[in-house]
């Protein structure tokens, strides 16, 4: 086994739901399997389970001989976006409102490789402005705006 | 005159002030966001769908189609002008594009929005015919029917998404796993919850659309820079004019792309992203000179675009009538429409009329609205293009965000939208194509359902679906379906010169 075939779209994404099946199988033999005539909670996930199980096989193996090499792509924009959406979902609550979007507008936009300060300020207060009157006073949403 | 009593029951509906504005936004953000680079329709509908859950049902559906229509519409506009490949107007870059490149771009848009507007008209027709003699055959369909149905459903999802069957159909799995989450039905025992309160009552579709299309979207295209720009100034009136040339070859195309989305669409599980590709195929075929496509045949834009909207229209068919969706936008509405308490199935068009009729007639306004959208104001969608998506990818965010917030009131929801943008991102990373995740996800639950019901009719004995003649049908046209795939899978494993085609599978599906 070679470097190459470790980053084979087919091989990794075939472990992955190897390991998954190998997950929702443990987990369903938890729940009651019951019979063919009475299926229990658990007849249905086992099922799923082990459909995973041999299509993630298969698709490992067959890795080997075909499949596209991963292509990673720059972590930048992974990083700032996901931080943005996280950010945005505890301040929300903690702070209100327009803290929240500013703060989502001003960290995602640093996952573009385009980056003018003073554009995505000018951005991040129309937006501000634009949810408050679509969300808050057109369609009623109850938040509050800014929370001390 | 039956009919004429449905379609005024409709209008009724669909004519009120607030579900013809209603229509208006849905086809017009719709259109705005199929145009706009980078967002797919699904991602589309999924960033809207927030919007509906404030209105009533009808209002809300009406507005949901009108949104997956009109991004139909917007999609093709990005794909002439700009080569962009969204998932249904993908085909129509083949030779949309070069077709703008020789300085036809007015003619195939213009053509196009005809192509779209006759495409829709026959579907709506098709629906209004078909529709309620399906829901009374499947009025005798029973759970062995379904399971059949909902099989064959999901093999065609998974076999007609683009890239590897294997990925889609895990993919699929996936979506049936996720649907499990939450207390079971039948026995009420939690599954898949890991005690965590917040999954007691499932992930909502809506959060885990928004999630795997839009947020891994936007993702894999924040970090990529501007697109090339087009000039505004070179669509003008005068350029939408088809020369009488353009015409004679457009209108059988026209015709036949319809006659093929409409047939198609009717299929569970088919959809307007094969109808489009089917349409383009058979031009192809019938052609006289087909080295011409690929080079700005004008037949390869305008049949698989009233493809594609014949069949969006048909595909009403299945979705209302029997519950399977016939692509994931579909899946998206029908579980807006369950969030709602209604029902979607054989009884729906009786004992709903007055939503199934109004929806059919709003069809009707929402097409006449974007051909308006489309001729007069054509320079204000080609000058869309031209915003940089730096500006707008914070806005679709921000617009996401507060949306999954306002459903629940709950930030754990955009923290999981968030998660599933990162399961889409990673299964685009490894390409497994995300689409199918969502029929399963929608369908899952109903194909256990349907599986523990027949099997209890039956007192345990699984020959139950080949035993019954309708179950067996379907299930042969599933199984055919998949040995097709298997055989087609193994003729391109042994040729695997024809790279060109897949070049396409770098689309948002």
């Amino acid at each position: 086994m070679g470097p190459a075939a470790l980053r084979n779209t087919d091989v990794i994404g075939g472990v992955l739901t190897l390991g998954l099946a190998a997950g929702v199988l443990a987990e369903s033999s938890q729940y009651a399997r019951g019979t063919l005539l009475r299926m229990g909670p658990g007849y249905f996930p086992t099922l799923l389970g082990a459909l995973l199980l041999a299509l993630g096989a298969v698709l490992t193996v067959r890795g080997f001989t075909r499949g596209e090499p991963l292509v990673v792509p720059g972590m930048r924009p992974l990083f700032c976006i996901a931080a943005a959406v996280g950010l945005f979902a505890f301040t929300l609550p903690a702070f209100g409102l327009a803290p929240a979007i500013l703060l989502l507008v001003g960290v995602s936009a640093c996952a573009s490789p385009v980056r003018r300060p003073v554009t995505i300020a000018v951005l991040a207060i129309g937006l501000t402005i634009f949810a408050y009157v679509v969300f808050v006073q057109l369609l009623s949403l109850h938040v509050d705006v800014v929370r001390w | 005159m039956q009919l004429i009593d449905h379609l005024w029951l409709g209008w009724q509906e669909a004519g009120s002030w607030q579900n013809l504005f209603y229509c208006f936004l849905g086809v017009t953000l719709g259109n705005l966001l199929g145009v706009l680079p980078g967002v797919g329709s699904v991602a589309a509908v999924s960033i809207l769908l927030p919007l509906t859950y404030h209105v009533p049902p009808a209002t809300g559906l009406i507005m949901l189609a009108g949104l997956y229509y009109g991004a139909v519409y917007g999609a093709v506009t990005g794909a002439i002008l700009l080569n962009i490949p969204h998932t249904v107007s993908a085909i129509e870059c083949l030779d949309g594009y070069p077709m703008a490149q020789k300085g036809r771009a007015g003619v195939a848009l213009f053509m196009t929005t005809m192509a779209s507007l006759c495409g829709s008209l026959v579907g709506i027709v098709v629906l209004a015919l078909f529709a309620p003699p399906l829901a009374s055959v499947a009025l005798t369909f029973q759970s062995p029917e379904y399971f059949a149905l909902v099989v064959l459903g999901m093999t065609g999802a998974a076999v007609l998404a683009r890239g590897s069957p294997i990925k889609s159909f895990i993919s699929v799995l996936l979506g049936m796993l996720i649907g499990l989450v939450g207390i079971d039905v039948t026995s009420g025992a939690e599954r898949f919850t890991f005690g965590l309160t917040s999954l007691l009552d499932g992930i909502s579709v809506g959060v885990i659309a928004m999630g795997l299309f839009g947020i891994s979207e936007i993702i894999i295209n924040a970090g990529t820079l501007a697109l090339p720009k087009v000039r505004p100034s070179s669509i003008t009136w005068r350029s939408l004019l088809p020369s009488r040339e353009e015409l004679a070859l457009s209108w059988r195309a026209i015709l036949r792309g319809t006659g093929i989305g409409a047939g198609l669409g009717l299929l569970p599980g088919a959809g307007p992203v094969l109808a489009s590709i089917m349409g383009y195929a058979i031009e192809k075929q019938v052609a006289r000179e087909p080295a011409r496509f690929g080079h700005g045949a004008i037949e390869g834009v305008v049949a698989p675009e009233a493809a594609a909207n014949a069949a969006c229209q048909t595909g009403f068919v299945p979705t209302l009538t029997l519950g399977i969706p016939a692509d994931p936008i579909m899946a998206v509405m029908l579980a807006a429409l369950t969030v709602k308490g209604i029902s979607v199935g054989p009884e729906f068009i009786t004992a709903h009329a007055d939503l199934f009729w109004g929806l059919l007639v709003s069809f009707i306004i929402g097409n006449i609205l974007l051909v308006i959208w489309h001729v007069p104001f054509i320079g204000l969608w080609v000058r869309l293009l031209s915003i940089p998506f730096h500006y707008l990818f914070p806005a679709v965010l921000v617009f996401m965000c507060i949306g999954v917030f306002s459903i629940r009131q709950s930030p754990t929801d955009v923290l999981m939208m968030l998660a599933f943008g990162g399961v889409g991102y990673v299964m685009r990373l490894l390409k497994f194509p995300p689409a199918p995740l969502l029929i399963g996800l929608v369908l899952g639950p109903a194909m256990e359902q349907h599986l523990r019901r027949s099997l209890i009719v039956s007192r345990g004995d699984p020959t139950i679906f080949v035993q019954r003649p309708v179950s067996a049908a379907i299930l042969a046209a599933a199984a055919a379906v998949l040995l097709w795939t298997l055989y087609k899978g193994l003729a391109v494993a042994r040729s695997r010169v024809d790279e060109a085609p897949t070049e396409l599978s770098k689309t948002n599906n």
